[in-house]
């Protein structure tokens, strides 16, 4: 049986979207055409027996009354406005920090605690002042204090104790040093103590134990008030971390042993106790720091030393 | 302001102001159509109902994250969807069942009380039918087409509610249309 053509104007008809002229055309289609007409009443009447069964179901499965029950059982009794946006906060934050202190921990290397016994203490006063028995100490000079306790100091000297672990601390004030049982032992202290960097270590002072922990500054259990501030007077420390133009920078530069940039001279022209030759510019190795960004001395081009 | 007249955004600002009972205009809005978008999906009745119940609560709890500019219905059928998923991963795919039909026709309707048992059954197998047809829709034809004739909304309201331009709508509803139309005449 050949399909009525009109039948594709079927759903087009359910769902009204037939002009006022063609739904008037189709509906007189239909009094003649029983094909379309059956279709047409299985969609209708699929429709509605869709919508009845959905409608059935729904009306014996409400959850209405449950949901606004476990609604008003919620802890807070109210949706989480801010709280949800708190936690999500929180937890991210949380979470950031955590990211923070991971990455942190694994590039840093966390003090370990000191428990070995002191091998070896090594001192040195960092400024000019620092006094060893009441005699100027010289500075940046490093002195065993196993051969000097006990070591009645007054200034700022930096300990190095070194056993199983490393502990670099500080001293800055008055006290008598020795080596007490594996710890370094400080009495008639008027002194406050920093671990600069290494091991946590305890050290004794006025016979308490203390704790120096990374970085922190551990106050003196007395009146440090007429102690002066530390003065790091080492000769390096004067020299700027950072480079300048300045005049006193390029002084400081002027002052320091030139070192010659050296190149390896071609194969066949060196040999191994050569000096190497100081490279100028002009000179065959020379490469011009100002050169065309084409010719990047780090680009994967081989360099051309010859010259041309 | 009659709470009638009162739109989707202003009930959601007014229970956020702390009228809890205003979300309960809410859920009389939009359960139906939760409803009927998860009955299609699913093959157990119970865990309609528990779908349902679970997407208003987490529509409730996370309120404060709702989009104003968007459709209440639509971000309600987003999370209804996302539970779904979740709830497939865990039971698998489902289909319709026949357990799942006779549930849903299992009524005690003045129709079915009132109609001869072979036309009951007659009924109730045109029904798993439809459903086992509308089951075998591309989820982009089906959820449009049940809120057509399930929910009776117009192309412009399911246009909204899906996020998709008015003549998709109406593509869709015809191309399923037209499917569900193939299936009949092929039975």
């Amino acid at each position: 049986m050949n399909r009525c053509p009109e039948k594709d104007k079927i759903v087009l008809f359910c769902e009204r979207e037939l002009s006022d002229v063609e739904q008037a055309q189709f509906e007189l289609h239909l009094k003649t055409c029983s094909e379309c007409r059956l279709e047409l009443e299985q969609t209708i009447a699929d429709d509605s027996l869709l919508r009845e069964g959905v409608e059935e179901a729904f009306t014996r499965h409400r959850v209405s009354q449950r949901i606004m029950a476990q609604i008003r059982n919620e802890k807070t009794a109210r949706p989480a406005t801010d709280s949800y946006k708190g936690w999500r906060y929180f937890w991210l934050t949380a979470f950031a920090l955590l990211t923070i202190i991971a990455v942190i921990s694994l590039y840093t290397p966390s003090p370990a605690k000191y428990q070995g016994r002191v091998g070896a203490i090594m001192l040195q006063a960092l400024n000019e002042e620092t006094t060893l028995q009441n005699e100027k100490l010289a500075v940046a000079k490093i002195y065993n204090l196993e051969t000097l306790a006990p070591a009645s100091l007054d200034g700022c000297i930096l300990f190095t104790v070194s056993g199983d672990k490393t502990s670099v601390f500080k001293m800055s004030g008055q006290a008598t040093v020795r080596i007490n049982n594996g710890l370094p032992e400080f009495s008639d202290a008027k002194a406050t103590f920093e671990l600069v960097s290494g091991a946590i270590i305890t050290i004794l002072v006025n016979g308490n134990p203390l704790k120096l922990e990374r970085k922190t500054m551990i106050p003196a259990p007395f009146d440090t008030s007429d102690l002066e501030p530390d003065q790091v007077s080492l000769p390096a420390a004067n020299v700027p971390l950072v480079a300048s133009t300045s005049e006193q920078t390029d002084a400081i530069i002027d002052d320091m042993p030139e070192e010659p940039c050296i190149v390896d001279k071609p194969a066949g022209n060196a040999s191994a106790s050569e000096p190497a030759a100081e490279v100028m510019p002009g000179s065959d190795t020379w490469i011009d720091p100002t050169q065309a960004p084409g010719n990047n001395p780090f680009a994967d081009e081989p360099l051309k030393l010859d010259g041309n | 302001m009659n709470r009638q007249e009162r739109t989707d955004v202003e009930l959601v600002q007014a229970v956020l102001a702390g009228e809890l009972e205003q979300f309960a205009e809410l859920v009389e809005r939009y359960e139906k159509l939760v409803f009927s978008f998860l009955l299609t999906r699913l093959n157990d009745l119970q865990e309609v109902e528990d779908i349902v119940q679970e997407t208003f609560v987490k529509a409730f709890r996370h309120l404060a994250s709702f989009d104003c500019e968007r459709r209440f219905a639509a971000w309600l059928l987003t999370i209804a969807r996302n539970l779904l998923i979740d709830s497939r991963r865990k039971a698998g795919r489902s289909i319709a069942s026949t357990n799942l039909v006779n549930e849903v026709m299992l009524t005690d309707s003045a129709r079915e009380a009132a109609s001869q048992p072979s036309e009951v059954v007659v009924r109730r197998e045109r029904f798993r039918s439809i459903v086992a047809m509308i089951q075998e829709l591309p989820e982009e034809l089906r959820t449009p087409f049940l809120l057509r004739v399930i929910n009776e909304l117009p192309y412009q309201e399911i246009a909204e509610v899906l996020d998709v331009p008015l003549q998709t709508v109406k593509n869709r509803i015809f191309k399923a249309r037209e499917i569900l139309r193939e299936k009949r005449e092929s039975l």
